[in-house]
Parts: structure tokens; sequence; C-alpha cells
């Protein structure tokens, strides 16, 4: 009897002790965006100012909404490699029809529901046709992006209306407006995952599919509706890209899907599936930007931060690995 | 005792070209524990399948309470208060979730706000608790995640999430043969306690003899897909259901 209790308690500390580093690694990333930003202030010049923190977050905004459709998908456990066709091909489509003479309104509406089929299509092919997510979503990257240099022919569209470009480059007193769309957005989906029935099946999903079925719960609808969100989410990046830019080319977007992925996957997003959060994710796309951010006041090649991703990446990666590890039973 | 719950009729079923199931009857009564027996691919997940919705069996019949019934999804025989806790952990919990999350797998509580549901999380606290009270399931921390529990613990966790609700039949397939010998005993001991304090029938698949005859009222034996005898535990020997299951002596 006695040996039972001590074996308990045993087991109680080890359990706190997982818990607590638990609780580190999963604010790991807010941690090294508070390390990087001390750093920056005391060593980089220039970064301490407004007009800078503004660039970083400007930076961040349209990686940022692509990296939510991202991680719901990787919350599922599937990649989107879609997300930048889909992109420049929204865009596309919505500059030529602006050019009709169409009320922007319906040209932004237009866009969002090609995102949004594309997006379904995605899910189709995944869940119906039965296809691996990544060769699908590798297909339809393809295929939306060969679509949008074929319609063009390679060529940039130039002055989008007024109305096109209000999301992308407008500001309220100031403030970039798509700034506060990324927050709003981040926000709006962190609580539709942690807080709602359907945010719960997306990690039930990710988690244990097979388990997830059995439940009854209806996983191909989950990881359509995913696919069809994130599908939406690229088509709105493409809305911001083309306003912020006032122009509209086919290749908009052609790496953005590497940072998307990276941000997520720095930020404690598991490539399995089922861990991780939205909030890790905006640190992750946070700070990608600070960095290329600093690189950038450096007068360092840009191309190093590619360098710097590619560590960042690989420490993200053997985390998951230990946090794995960490919650199973021994 | 003899109300008839599930009533399997002339189950066949195929796989390919080979036969699975081959004209099976199968009977559950309430409030008892039968036993289904047999040896590897005597059909027993087969049958046991087609009872929790699976897959519908190429022919016969199932009646329910009476009624016949056609299942096109699990979730038809989760309507009904058909039940499965699959052999395999892995198959019916998530690990990286916690306690709650994995109770509630797929009938989460809510609370409707505008179009959203949201989830009611004091309730399912609250409804876990008390479930886990019922049935005598220690478990430290509900917000734990279930890659943490011991093997007993995620047994007696996917029997909880199984019979949250008011069930009335419970498919067990092979619930120890994961266990440790005091787990084992665990589990077998909630089994009789659910069987006495609910309104329950419960079917067990295993492998054991020992625990069915520990546990179990009724035993049907299967053999190469089709009948091979039933018996009432207190009339019959562990002899007489060896021989049944590899088919030494016709009954």
């Amino acid at each position: 009897m006695e040996q039972v209790t001590e074996e308990l308690s045993d087991t109680d500390v080890k359990l706190k002790r997982r818990k607590r580093i638990i609780w580190i690694i999963e604010r790991f990333i807010w941690i090294v965006v508070g390390v990087f930003i001390i750093f920056g202030i005391i060593f980089v010049p220039g970064f301490k100012n407004w007009l800078n923190f503004r660039n970083i977050l400007l930076h961040s905004s349209i990686l940022g909404v692509l990296a939510i459709g991202e991680s719901l998908c990787l919350l599922t456990g599937n990649f989107d490699l879609s997300i930048g066709s889909i992109l420049a091909f929204a865009g596309i489509l919505g500059a030529l029809i602006a050019k009709w003479k169409i009320p922007s309104l319906i040209t932004i509406i237009i866009m969002l529901f090609i995102g949004l089929g594309a997006g379904f299509l995605n899910g189709i092919l995944i869940r119906k046709i039965k296809l691996n997510a990544f060769v699908a979503t590798l297909i339809t990257m393809l295929a939306w992006r060969g679509t949008a240099m074929g319609i063009v022919g390679g060529r940039t569209i130039w002055d989008l209306p007024e109305g096109l470009r209000l999301l992308g480059s407008g500001t309220i007193k100031g403030f970039p407006i798509q700034i506060l769309i990324m927050l709003s957005l981040f926000v709006f989906f962190h609580i539709a995952l942690t807080q709602t029935k359907f945010g719960r099946h997306i990690y039930i999903v990710g988690d244990n599919e097979v388990a997830a079925y059995n439940s009854g719960i209806n996983t191909d609808k989950v990881i359509i509706i995913v696919f069809t969100i994130s599908g939406t989410l690229s088509a709105f990046a493409g809305l911001l890209m083309i306003g912020r830019l006032n122009a509209a080319s086919p290749t908009y977007g052609s790496d953005i899907l590497f940072d998307a992925m990276s941000a997520a996957i720095i930020g404690g997003i598991s490539l399995h599936g089922g861990i991780g959060n939205l909030l890790m994710a905006l640190g992750g796309v946070i700070l990608l930007s600070i960095i290329s951010n600093m690189l950038n006041l450096y007068g360092v090649s840009p191309y190093w931060a590619t360098t710097v991703r590619a560590l960042l990446l690989l420490i993200a990666v053997l985390l998951d690995t230990i946090k794995r590890r960490l919650v199973r039973y021994e | 005792m003899n109300e008839k719950v599930v009533e399997m009729v002339k189950i066949n079923k195929k796989f390919g070209e080979v036969v699975a199931l081959k004209d099976v009857d199968f009977t559950v009564y309430r409030n008892e524990i039968v036993a289904l027996v047999g040896d590897n691919g005597a059909g027993k997940s087969t049958l046991i399948k087609i009872l929790s919705g699976a897959f519908p069996p190429d022919s016969g019949k199932i009646f329910f309470e009476g009624k016949e019934i056609f299942f096109k999804h699990p979730s038809d025989a989760i309507k009904l208060g058909i039940r499965t806790v699959h052999q395999k952990m892995e198959e019916i919990l998530a690990l990286n979730q916690t306690v709650v999350s994995n109770l509630f797998m797929g009938e989460e509580k809510t609370k409707k706000i505008f179009f959203f549901k949201f989830l009611d999380k004091k309730s399912m606290l609250r409804e876990s608790e008390r479930v886990l009270a019922r049935l005598r399931i220690n478990i430290p921390s509900l917000h734990q995640l279930v890659g943490g529990l011991s093997g007993g613990q995620r047994q007696a966790l996917a029997i909880a999430k199984a019979i949250r609700h008011r069930v009335k039949v419970l498919i067990l397939d092979e619930p120890t043969s994961a266990l440790g010998v005091r787990e084992s005993r665990e589990v077998l001991k909630l089994i009789r306690h659910l069987k006495n304090s609910e309104d329950i029938s419960i079917v067990v698949i295993s492998h054991d003899l020992e625990e069915v005859f520990d546990i179990a009222d009724r035993i049907v034996v299967l053999r190469k897909g089709q009948n091979a005898g039933e018996r009432y535990t207190r009339d019959t020997t562990k002899d007489e259901i060896i021989k049944m299951i590899i088919g030494a002596e016709v009954m």
C-alpha cells in the first residue's frame, strides 16, 4: 500500500514538471519574438520606431491571412499547397473583372467566391476523389497558377479602381486597414477554433481521424470546410495584395506558401495535426517578419533570411517532437 | 432476462471471395453479459462491425427491440443506443486532446449564439465528473491530455465515453487484451459494476476464457464464420467451449 502511494506521488511530480515544460513550449514562439524585439531595440539601428513596427505588421498582414488558412489545414493533418496560386488567380480575375467597370463590391464578392470554389475543389479532390492532400493541392497549385498566367499571357494588370484598393492600401487615422483585418481574422478564427464545436472537431480530426469517424464526426465535412476556408482566405489575401500594389500579376505569391507554412510550424502547429493554435501561428508570422525586417535594416541580403528561417524551422520541428514525447505516458 | 434487445438472423458477409459470415444468428437479451468467442478469423469482429453499423451485411436481418433496422453509418447504431468500444484504443481516443474533449468527442455540448455553436465547457466538465464518479473511475485531472493516462485509465475512459448516454447495448471488443493483470482486473470490475448498476446489455469479445467465465452470463461460439453453439456459463465448462471453438466434437 505504501509503495503505491509513493509511486503515485512520484508520477505526480513528473506530471507537474512536464506540465511546466509544455507550458513553456506552448509559449515558446512569443518568448522568441520578445527576445528578438529586445535584441532589435538594443542592437539594430532604426528598429526602434513606430513606423518600423508598422512596417513589420504590414509585412505580416498578407502572410498572416494565408497562415490562418494553412494552419487550419495543418491542424487537420493536411497540407494546402495551393494558397499562393489561389491568391494570384483570384487577384488576376478580380483585376480583369474590375476593367469591365463592375462595382468593386461585386468584384470583391466574386473574388471571394473564386477562392471559396477553389478551396472547395481541393476538399472534394481530397475527401471524395480520395487524393492525397499533398498531391491534390499540388495539382491545383499548378492549375491555378498556370491558368492565371495563361489568361493574361504572363503580363501584369495595372491601375485598379479605388474600391478594390481600399482594403489593401487604405488607412484609418493613418493605421493600415489590412493590419486591422489580419488581426481581427486571427481573433475570429482563434475563437472559432477554441470555443466552438467545429473548432474542436478540427483538432480531433487532426489528432485521430479514425477515432473522430468512430465517434460520429463527419470527417469529410470538417476537412472540406477547412480547405474551403483556406481557399477563401487565399483569395482575400489576393485582394489585399492587388490593393496594396495597385496591380495584379500572375506571379504573386509564388513563394509565399513556404512562408505561411514555416510561420505555422515555427509557431508550433504540428505537421501531424491536432496540436497548436492560431496565436502561436501569429507569433510565427510576426517572427518571420521581424527577422526579414532586421536583416533589411542591417543591409543584409534578404536571401539570408531564408537561411535563418531554415534554422528556425529545424528548432520548431525538434520542439514539436519533444512535446509529443512529453505528453506520452511512460 | 428473456427479452430480446438485439436479434441478428441469418447474417451473411463476404469480402471478395472470402466468406466471413455464413447464416450466423446472434441474439442479445436484456441486461445480460454475453461473450462472443471463437478462434482468429471466426467472424467475431465482422459480426460486431455489422451490429455497430460499420458496414452492412450482404444478406440477413437485424432486429432491435423487435423492429427491423438498417444501418448506413455507425451514427445510426449510436442513435439507437448501440455503442462499440473497439479493441484498439488508438481508434477511439485522441491522445493529444484532454479527457473532457475525448469524453464528448462528436457530441460536444453547445450553446448557440448567433450562427455559431459555442462549446459549453462548464457543463461538459460537470458531466464528465459525474460520469467518471458513476463508474468509479479515478482520473486525477480532467484537463489532462489523454496521452498521459495509463492503459487501464484509457480503457476505462473509452468505456465511460461509450456509456455517457443511455446506452442499451455496449459492445466491448477485447477490452483487456492490451492491459496488464492488475489493470485487466480493474476493467472487469468496471464491466460487472456496469451490468449491476444500469439497465444495459453488454457484448464482450474475448480470447481469454478465464475472463469470459468470470464475467459472462452466456457464451456464443463462432467457428469459421458459422454458429458453433451457445451455452449459459453456469451450464458449461471451459473444455466444452474449447471444443466448440476448435470444432473437435459436434455438439
